[in-house]
C-alpha cells in the first residue's frame, strides 16, 4: 500500500518537473560560457527593427507630403534649436539617442536574465543574479547526466512491478515478504518442535517415574516376601499372610468341583464352582489348563480376575485367584502387564508360598497323626 | 457398584513376556523417545540458525 502511493506521488510529482525543468537545465547547458554582452547591445536594436517591420503606418506616410511637412517641420526646429551650434545639437542628439539605447539594453539584460523569457542568457542571470544562480541552478548546469526525465525513468523502473526484475522495489518488497513468511513458518515450526519435544520429554521423565515406582514396587514385594519368611520360620505364616501382592480367593480341586479354601480382600461371597457348569469364571479354565496359563476375566466392571493352576504336594491341583481393582496400578503392573516383572515369577513365588504353607501343613498333620499313633 | 458375579464376562488368556523382553522393551523406549529428542535437537538448533542468518 505504501509503495503504491510513494509510485503515484512521485511518479506524478517527476512528470510535472521533467516538463517543466529539463528545458531550462539543457537551456541553461547549451548557453554556459557563452558571450551575452552582444546579445544584450544588439538585442533592442533587433527588437526595433522586428518591431519596424509589423508596423504598417510608416508605409502609409504620404511621402509626396514631405515637401509640405518638411519645410514645416525645419522651421520649427531652426525656430527652437536655432540659437545652438550645429555641433552641440548634433551631440546632444547622439547623447540622448545612446542613453535611450543604454535604457534599452539595460531592460534587455533584465528580460535575459528572467527564466522563461525568450531572451534569457544563463550568462546574465549568472551576472546579474548570482547567489541565485550559485545556490541552486549550478548544480543543474555543472551535472551534464542529470535530467528529470532521467530521474523519472529510474524511479519508473524502481516502482515497476516487476517482480522479476532485482533493482524493482516490487521485487525487493517481494523478497522481503517470502523473507518473512519463511521466517514466520519457521518460528510456527520451532514453536511446535519445542512441543512435541516437552511432550518427548514428560514421556522421558514418565518412563523414569515408572522405573522409579517399579523399584518401589518390587522392594515392598522384597519387604512382605522377608516378613513372610520370618513369619513362616516363627511358626506363625498362614495363608492370610499371602495377600502381599493383591486380594485372592484360593480354591483346591476336588473331582469336578473347586472347592474354596480361603479368599482375603474379595466381597466374599464364594461358593464351590462346578467345573462343567462355570465355564465363564477364569478359576475353572485355568484348572483345566494343562500349561498353567494364567486367565482373566472381568466379574464386574472396573474389577478384574486372574486365576492360575497350582500342582501341590500329595497330587493335589489348587487355583489361585488374584482380585483386583482395574485402577490398581501396581496390580496391573506386577500381574498383567509385564511391565516390571515377568507376571509369571510373582505367581511362581505365590505357587512357592502355597507350598511351604501346604507342606508346612502336612508336616503338622503327620506330627499330629504320630502322636495319635 | 452392580455385582455381575452371575455373569462373568469372556475369560482371557494372559501371554507370558520373558524378564529379558521387559527389559528390551523399556529400553528401546528409552531409545527411541532420547533419539528423538536428540534429532529434534538438531532440528531446532538448525531452524535457529536459520533465523539468526535471516535476522543479521
Amino acid at each position: 500500500m505504501i509503495v503504491k502511493q510513494i509510485q503515484s506521488n512521485y511518479h506524478s510529482y517527476l512528470s510535472e518537473l521533467k516538463f517543466a525543468l529539463d528545458p531550462v537545465i539543457n537551456l541553461m547547458r547549451s548557453q554556459h560560457g557563452r558571450p551575452w554582452r552582444g546579445t544584450a547591445w544588439m538585442g533592442p536594436l533587433k527588437t526595433f527593427m522586428g518591431y519596424m517591420k509589423h508596423l504598417k503606418f510608416i508605409q502609409a506616410i504620404k511621402w509626396a507630403s514631405l515637401p509640405i511637412i518638411g519645410p514645416f517641420l525645419a522651421g520649427f526646429a531652426a525656430g527652437v534649436y536655432g540659437p545652438w551650434s550645429i555641433w552641440i545639437s548634433a551631440a546632444g542628439a547622439l547623447l540622448i539617442a545612446f542613453g535611450v539605447y543604454y535604457l534599452h539594453v539595460r531592460s534587455y539584460m533584465g528580460k535575459m536574465a528572467t527564466i522563461g523569457r525568450p531572451e534569457f542568457h544563463v550568462e546574465a542571470f549568472k551576472e546579474m543574479r548570482p547567489t541565485e544562480y550559485e545556490q541552486t541552478w549550478a548544480q543543474f548546469v555543472h551535472k551534464n547526466d542529470f535530467t528529470f526525465e532521467g530521474l523519472y525513468d529510474i524511479v519508473n523502473t524502481v516502482f515497476s512491478q516487476n517482480n522479476h526484475d532485482p533493482s524493482s522495489v516490487a521485487y525487493v518488497v517481494a523478497y522481503s515478504q517470502s523473507q518473512h513468511d519463511y521466517m514466520q513458518r519457521t518460528v510456527e515450526d520451532l514453536k511446535r518442535k519445542i512441543e512435541e519435544q516437552q511432550a518427548d520429554m514428560n514421556s522421558l521423565n514418565d518412563l523414569l517415574v515408572e522405573s522409579d515406582t517399579s523399584i518401589a514396587d518390587l522392594v515392598d514385594l522384597i519387604k512382605k516376601i522377608n516378613q513372610n519368611l520370618y513369619r513362616y520360620v516363627n511358626g506363625c505364616f498362614n495363608l492370610h499372610d499371602m495377600d502381599f501382592v493383591t486380594g485372592f480367593s484360593l480354591y483346591r480341586r476336588a473331582g469336578d468341583t473347586l472347592e474354596p479354601i480361603m479368599d482375603k480382600g474379595t466381597s466374599g461371597n464364594k461358593r464351590p464352582l462346578d467345573m462343567k457348569a462355570d465355564t465363564g469364571y477364569a478359576a475353572v479354565l485355568a484348572a483345566e489348563d494343562p500349561q498353567g496359563k494364567a486367565h482373566l476375566n472381568a466379574p464386574y466392571e472396573g474389577r478384574e480376575v486372574i486365576a492360575f493352576r497350582m500342582d501341590m504336594l500329595d497330587g493335589e491341583s489348587w487355583v489361585w485367584c488374584f482380585h483386583f481393582d482395574t485402577d490398581d496400578k501396581r496390580a496391573l503392573s506386577l500381574l498383567k502387564e509385564n511391565d516390571t516383572i515377568e507376571a509369571r515369577e510373582i505367581r511362581r513365588m505365590v505357587h512357592a508360598f502355597c507350598l511351604v504353607y501346604q507342606k508346612s501343613q502336612l508336616t503338622l498333620k503327620e506330627v499330629a497323626q504320630d502322636e495319635t499313633a | 457398584m452392580k455385582q455381575l458375579d452371575e455373569l462373568p464376562s469372556a475369560v482371557k488368556v494372559l501371554e507370558d513376556v520373558s524378564q529379558q523382553s521387559i527389559i528390551e522393551k523399556r529400553r528401546k523406549l528409552r531409545e527411541l523417545k532420547l533419539k528423538q529428542i536428540g534429532q529434534r535437537t538438531s532440528l531446532i538448533e538448525r531452524d535457529i540458525e536459520r533465523l539468526a542468518q535471516l535476522t543479521r
